[in-house]
């Protein structure tokens, strides 16, 4: 099966930026912009990476986040968090949630390639 | 002996106060019983006068009915009967002044007799023969029966008259008597006050007299620089003088000491009472020895937590029925006793936390074109980037800056209306220019929407700040066009009633739902939907609009229906400084 990367974020310039800056992995890159967009897209198959925006429309980017986590066909899915929800707490309920790894937005668009690229080849 | 002395005075004040107090009842007394006198007096010249007015109307009704007897002519029957009326009325008059006295009434009821039977057996016989034959009515007159019966009246009158002439003699009698008695009452009255006066004061002089001069004795030893040994009352008068004015400087020393402290003392429960804190002083007992007003106002139980708690504080304190948070903080106050201090912090901790909100959400919308922009930018810099990717990431860039410019000036303008400084530039303008300016502007920059002036009278004079309404209705149409993704057309319209002009902004776009409209200009609020599609935006804009149509006295409002579309409206009091009397849409 082909290793694709599914980025959620209710952004479109972000997500074009998100997908631009992941391009050079060389994998499929699928996109959603809320949250039951992202629900049918991990519904069709599970992807090799989850870049997921905390602040989105439909329903809060921790919520699916927990729904993700605890979804057995999903187990072991590393989740990249993006947000530009600054606080610590946020970041550390993501943390807690099972995010794999947190970036703030701005965020450099090689620092997120890396990331992403580490946590693909970690999984 | 000085105990003896001041019961002595008393005793002669009293002896004088009674004796002018039954002075004063007796003239009181007598003075009622000479008005009373006087007023019977009174009544007796009204019964007197009266009479007097029967008699001269009895003799005008005669006259009148001889006149008309002789002449035969219509018009003296009007003085008869007006005299008869007169007569009536004096009678009756008389009557109800005689009512209380039964021997002037049956001499009252003599006159009435004989006054009916003057009427019955001479007037109205004379004045029907005259009617029916004038020369034998003059022969009736000439009989002089006429003359004889009023003579008769009269005399009856006159023995009522000299009744009551000899009632008033007596009434004014007895007031000439009261007159005379109370004379003699203010002479006996003076006389008996000043002997009384006479006696106290001798019998004053002789028990204080005998004191007074051994007190000059001793003041004479104490009063310095003196070694005559005249006795008189000069030594005891200005020693008195000098311990007088040592007592009055004590006095006022004392005073001014007694003033300040009670002044102080005043000025600080002033400030303990309008204090809006909460503040308790307890004793090393944990006693409360003193609270403020505040106190009762703060939630059961608070301050018994509060006198509780350890350490100065502050600390915070939420009372878990009502959430009221307040802050608690404690200091020792002299010996072995604690001030404790509790100040509700609710409303300020709300405002912080939506200061806070604020804070993190306009951070967070700065964050969002911040990464786009510093994202893109870094992209740019990679050398294996095709033209056309390198093309649409800078019109990216381009636009997010744009975007992130707009959202640091909305957030300024806010911040300026929060603070108060919106200085609004008012200016009397055409709102329809206007309108076809900003449809003009927005129509360019939207191609694919049907962006135009609707119905606007022209020209439609407003008073108002040009500039921010040129913003307000800019941001209507770029937020129709926003949400109007399928390019339906935008119109906007503008009409005056009532001095207040309404600015509409109609679309066929996505619309917005019930429960989102009301919020839809709150500050960052975006609706599901919108985001739902992906369209951007600051939250800011709609906020802004009311904020500055409300800086002008107006206020906005929104109808919508999901999927049909939506009308935004703003409306402005057309003359500045008519705010307020805009009537309720």
């Amino acid at each position: 099966m082909e290793r694709t990367i599914l980025i959620v974020d209710d952004d479109p310039a972000l997500l074009e930026l998100a997908a631009a800056a992941l391009e050079p992995l060389g994998c499929p890159v699928r996109t959603a912009a809320d949250a039951a967009s992202a629900l049918d897209a991990l519904g069709d198959g599970r992807p090799a990476l989850l870049v997921l925006d905390l602040r989105l429309p439909g329903m809060p980017g921790l919520e699916l986040l927990e729904r993700v986590s605890r979804t057995p066909s999903l187990t072991g899915l590393p989740v990249l968090v993006v947000t530009a929800w600054a606080q610590r707490e946020m970041l550390d309920r993501a943390r807690a949630l099972g995010a794999a790894a947190v970036m703030t937005k701005p965020y450099s668009p090689a620092e997120l390639r890396d990331t992403a690229a580490a946590l693909m080849d970690g999984a | 002996m000085l105990r003896g002395l001041s019961r002595r005075i008393l005793l002669a004040a009293a002896a004088l106060g009674v004796v002018t107090a039954l002075m004063v009842t007796l003239l009181y007394l007598e003075a009622r019983a000479q008005r009373a006198a006087l007023r019977d007096a009174d009544h007796s010249t009204q019964v007197i006068a009266t009479a007097a007015d029967l008699e001269r109307d009895i003799l005008d009704l005669e006259a009148g009915e001889q006149d008309f007897a002789v002449s035969g002519q219509a018009r003296f029957l009007e003085p008869v009967s007006a005299a008869q009326r007169a007569s009536a009325g004096d009678l009756r008059r008389l009557r109800a002044l005689l009512v209380d006295s039964p021997a002037q009434l049956a001499r009252l009821a003599r006159i009435d007799r004989a006054y009916r039977t003057y009427l019955g057996d001479w007037v109205e016989p004379v004045l029907e023969q005259a009617r029916r034959d004038r020369e034998a009515a003059i022969r009736l007159i000439a009989t002089g029966q006429g003359a004889l019966r009023v003579d008769g009246l009269q005399t009856e009158i006159d023995r009522l008259v000299d009744a009551e002439t000899s009632v008033r003699a007596t009434s004014l009698e007895g007031a000439d008597d009261a007159s005379r008695f109370l004379t003699w009452l203010v002479v006996a009255a003076v006389l008996s006050s000043v002997l009384l006066a006479l006696g106290t004061g001798l019998y004053l002089t002789r028990a204080v007299g005998g004191p007074v001069m051994r007190l000059a004795a001793a003041a004479r030893r104490l009063a310095p620089g003196d070694g005559g040994d005249t006795e008189d009352l000069d030594h005891l008068a200005r020693a008195v003088d000098v311990t007088a004015q040592r007592v009055r400087a004590t006095e006022d020393a004392l005073r001014v000491t007694t003033g300040r402290a009670e002044a102080g003392e005043r000025l600080a429960q002033a400030a303990l009472d309008a204090n809006p804190a909460a503040i308790l002083l307890a004793g090393a007992d944990g006693a409360v020895l003193l609270r403020n007003p505040a106190v009762a106002s703060l939630p059961p139980g608070l301050a018994e937590r509060a006198l509780a708690m350890d350490g100065e504080g502050p600390d915070e304190v939420e009372d878990p029925g009502s959430g009221r948070v307040f802050w608690r903080s404690a200091r020792p106050a002299g010996e072995d006793r604690r001030l404790v201090v509790v100040r509700e912090v609710t409303t300020e901790l709300a405002a912080e936390r939506l200061k806070q909100e604020l804070v993190s959400t306009a951070s967070h919308e700065l964050r969002t074109p911040l990464a786009a922009v510093l994202g893109f930018s870094e992209l740019l810099l990679r050398d294996d980037l095709g033209d056309e990717a390198r093309r649409r990431y800078a019109r990216t860039i381009h636009r997010e800056a744009g975007r992130l410019s707009e959202l640091v000036g909305d957030l300024l303008d806010l911040d300026r209306i929060d603070r108060g400084r919106l200085d609004l530039e008012v200016e009397r303008f055409d709102l329809a220019q206007l309108l076809d300016d900003a449809a003009a502007v927005c129509a360019a920059r939207s191609p694919g929407h049907d962006v135009a002036v609707g119905e606007v009278p022209r020209p439609l004079w407003l008073e108002a700040d040009r500039a921010r309404t040129d913003q307000v209705v800019a941001n209507l149409l770029s937020n129709a066009v926003k949400y109007s993704p399928g390019g339906g057309p935008v119109r906007v319209a503008a009409a005056e009633r009532d001095g207040t002009v309404r600015i509409t902004v109609t679309d066929r776009g996505l619309g917005i739902p019930a429960e989102e409209l009301p919020r839809i200009f709150e500050r960052f609020f975006r609706g599901e939907s919108r985001e739902v599609r992906g369209i951007g935006g600051s939250g800011l804009g709609l906020a802004l609009c009311a904020e500055i149509v409300r800086a002008h006295g107006g206020r906005v409002g929104a109808e919508s229906t999901p999927g049909e579309g939506t009308s935004v409206w703003a409306e402005l009091p057309a003359a500045a400084g008519t705010a307020g009397t805009v009537p309720a849409a």
